[in-house]
């Protein structure tokens, strides 16, 4: 007991010595993987596993009430919220392989979503986990199931068994190769798998992908300025019409389906201001201040908590309630607030911490 | 256009040209760049803004000179033993340096009304040299200037693009004719980054006679808004040009191209999902070994396409540059991290990196 005590103390010890050792980068990249990037993957994979677990139920109930697909559909909306969290990194094993398309196919302007997805249920084979995987990746994930259960398939899913059995085929399929998906990307960042974790936050000149610890913050930070471009011009000025961007097409928004809109990009605001602060941790948003730009992360914080008030107060859904005089407000408002979120993160936060967001990708020719 | 006395010259000129045709491997064989280790030709920044012209090889600088500004692309002049430099669009140099030592051989300022776009190309026996430039003063009309690289790289003239912002060109195995990409954009040096036709513009792929700057025949990409703006030729003649989506972001179009002849423009086959990781952006094409390279700086990715196919994709942050490393037989890429890396047999392997370095657009290997 003595041995184990005085041993833990060893150990704690260095940890805390380690811990003081580190550079407020070295602290700032361990705190964002550990305190952000981990949970929201792990998050994402419980989710779907719950998902997948649901669809495999309703799909053996042998009578489906309202409230059974309504119940199905709230774990859909978990699962897609947990994406919405991870669905903006620039780095890491989400960009291999296509597995951002694997779960996610938007925006879908040929249709091809529900086109895809009556060519594979109504084709005369086998639907198994193996032959979506083979299939389209429009049709293997939230977007695939997204219309399952809120398009026409939804009214065949409704009723008792035999009906919509091929649907509901799909609907496990698809679940469960999302959970897969969430599983690669989670067990990715593990030590056990690709132990990415180390590869992000330990750069060094032998690192291909982070040869210095400003590739590795760069990377956070072209995570945050690709995921506020997207919710700005894809989630906003294209589908609404803000901006210029010509006729309103509320088709083209994102799970405009399911009319989760509006809330996906709630959870996107929330989820970067996590990145932002690392959490509880110590993230840009302390780096900054190691670099006297203490002001501009409280002015950077004040923003996202704005944006996030804004759009939680929008009343209705986005896509039958856009041209309401109240949300166009709101919208405006929160339009003006991501660019200028958009403006501290592509320019005052680098210039602050001396670091450069791309050079060939940023201005080529 | 080239004066009368310029193009009686140069058709003389071009006539030797295509006399000796192509130059053997053989031929540079004792000239100083020949035989050695392989060494990578690029400018390069540092983060803090300053710009250099450099030479990498063994893991060093061979040379890291002080450049007049931003550069982009950088050629070889292997029978002149030298590497010419060409600043970034809309660039007023371009600077020749030995290829050895980083001596500095010329510094070439652009003709009075124009500038130039960043790119060049030389005649095979490497006498003349070819650059693309724009006609500001006649509205932005695209010329391609000429020099004379074994008279301190004099201009003899001038030869119509066949359109509006030629970018980069190549000599066509012939040793006679030019094939441009003809970006299509119109720039003016008041607002050199803006896009000035951006609902007319019309890009073109453009051939033309060396010997008379006459236009051998334009086609154009499917959308009047894919600006093609860098390519490559095989040994064959096959030409294969990367474009820049400049249309609605919401497109998805091919980004990869290959032409030969009187063909139409054959687009690269590839789910649209392979483009979309690109972002409707191509910044080097590299033609070898029976293979095309391209690299994306936006989509961090390079893909390895055959027969118009994908055969691999990677992913490389910031990638742009790429060339074929004839001794190694293998592609070497370079990027805004200061890294070259090679495309191994079964992954990308990093090849060298100089830190605080940030390799530009287009590099050029010599083996």
């Amino acid at each position: 007991m003595k041995t184990f005590a005085r041993l833990t103390l060893i150990t704690i010890a260095a940890g805390l010595l380690a811990a003081c050792d580190r550079s407020p980068e070295q602290k700032m990249l361990s705190d964002t993987g550990q305190q952000v990037i981990l949970p929201l993957h792990e998050t994402f994979l419980a989710e779907t596993l719950s998902l997948s677990e649901a669809a495999t139920q309703y799909c053996s109930l042998g009578e489906r009430s309202e409230r059974d697909l309504s119940a199905l559909k709230d774990r859909w909306i978990a699962a897609m919220n947990a994406w919405e969290g991870i669905q903006g990194f620039q780095f890491g094993p989400i960009t291999e392989d296509n597995q951002a398309w694997k779960v996610q196919f938007w925006p879908d302007r040929k249709n091809l979503i529900s086109r895809k997805t009556e060519q594979f249920v109504k084709r005369d084979s086998e639907i198994t986990l193996s032959a979506l995987q083979q299939a389209s990746v429009v049709i293997q994930g939230l977007s695939a199931i997204e219309y399952l259960l809120y398009d026409t398939p939804s009214d065949r899913l409704r009723q008792p068994p035999p009906s919509g059995h091929r649907y509901c085929l799909h609907l496990q399929a698809a679940a469960q190769n999302l959970h897969e998906v969430a599983d690669f990307l989670y067990s990715s960042w593990q030590p056990a798998a690709g132990n990415y974790l180390k590869t992000w936050s330990k750069p060094g000149p032998d690192n291909l992908d982070y040869p210095d610890q400003q590739a590795s913050i760069g990377a956070v930070i072209e995570t945050l300025v690709y995921a506020l471009e997207r919710i700005k011009r894809d989630k906003l000025e294209r589908p609404l019409a803000l901006a210029d961007q010509g006729q309103a097409n509320p088709f083209l928004l994102e799970w405009w389906r399911s009319k989760q809109s509006r809330e996906a990009i709630l959870v996107n605001l929330h989820s970067l201001q996590l990145l932002f602060n690392a959490g509880q941790g110590e993230g840009l948003a302390t780096l900054l201040k190691h670099h006297q730009g203490e002001t501009l992360a409280d002015e950077i914080n004040n923003k996202f908590d704005r944006a996030v008030s804004v759009t939680a107060a929008m009343e209705g859904s986005l896509f039958d309630d856009h041209s309401s005089s109240d949300t166009q407000l709101a919208l405006i408002q929160l339009h003006g607030l991501l660019g200028e979120l958009l403006s501290a993160f592509k320019r005052d936060l680098p210039a602050k911490l001396g670091i450069t967001l791309g050079f060939n990708s940023n201005d080529g020719d | 256009m080239a004066t009368e006395f310029q193009r009686r010259k140069l058709l003389r000129l071009m006539a030797g040209t295509t006399a000796l045709g192509v130059i053997p491997a053989s031929l540079f064989a004792g000239t100083a760049i020949a035989g050695r280790a392989t060494r990578i030709y690029s400018a390069a920044s540092s983060p803090e803004g300053q710009h250099f012209l450099c030479a990498w090889s063994d893991n060093r600088l061979l040379f890291q000179v002080q450049s007049p500004g931003r550069g982009h692309d950088v050629i070889l002049n292997k029978p002149a033993n030298c590497a010419i430099y060409f600043a970034r669009r809309p660039g007023s140099w371009f600077v020749v340096l030995d290829a050895n030592s980083g001596d500095k051989i010329a510094e070439v300022r652009s003709h009075r009304g124009r500038h130039f776009y960043g790119h060049g190309a030389l005649s095979n026996n490497g006498d003349y040299l070819f650059t693309t430039e724009n006609d500001y003063e006649q509205g932005g009309r695209g010329v391609i200037g000429i020099y004379d690289c074994r008279d301190n790289f004099r201009r003899l003239g001038e030869y119509a693009s066949g359109g509006i912002g030629p970018h980069q060109l190549a000599m066509l195995p012939d040793s006679q004719t030019l094939v441009i990409a003809n970006g299509g954009i119109l720039t003016l040096p008041d607002n050199p980054r803006e896009n000035l036709n951006i609902d007319t513009m019309q890009p073109s792929l453009t051939y033309l006679d060396t010997t008379d700057g006459k236009a051998l025949g334009a086609w154009r990409p499917p959308h009047h808004q894919l600006s093609l703006r860098h390519l490559d030729v095989d040994a064959g003649g096959l030409v294969t040009v990367g474009a820049q989506f400049e249309g609605p972001k919401i497109l998805t179009l091919p980004l990869l191209f290959s032409h030969r002849g009187e063909q139409a423009l054959t687009p690269y086959r590839a789910d649209d999902i392979v483009w979309r990781q690109h972002k409707h952006y191509i910044a080097s094409v590299a033609c070898a070994d029976g293979k095309v390279l391209a690299t994306s700086p936006r989509g961090n990715c390079i893909g390895l396409w055959q027969g118009g196919e994908l055969l691999r994709q990677e992913k490389l942050g910031d990638v742009a540059g790429a060339a074929y490393d004839t001794v190694r037989h293998q592609f070497v890429t370079s990027n805004g991290r200061g890294q070259f890396v090679s495309l191994g047999a079964r992954q990308l392997q990093l090849t060298g990196r100089v830190a605080g370095l940030q390799w530009d657009n287009h590099m050029s290997i010599a083996g």
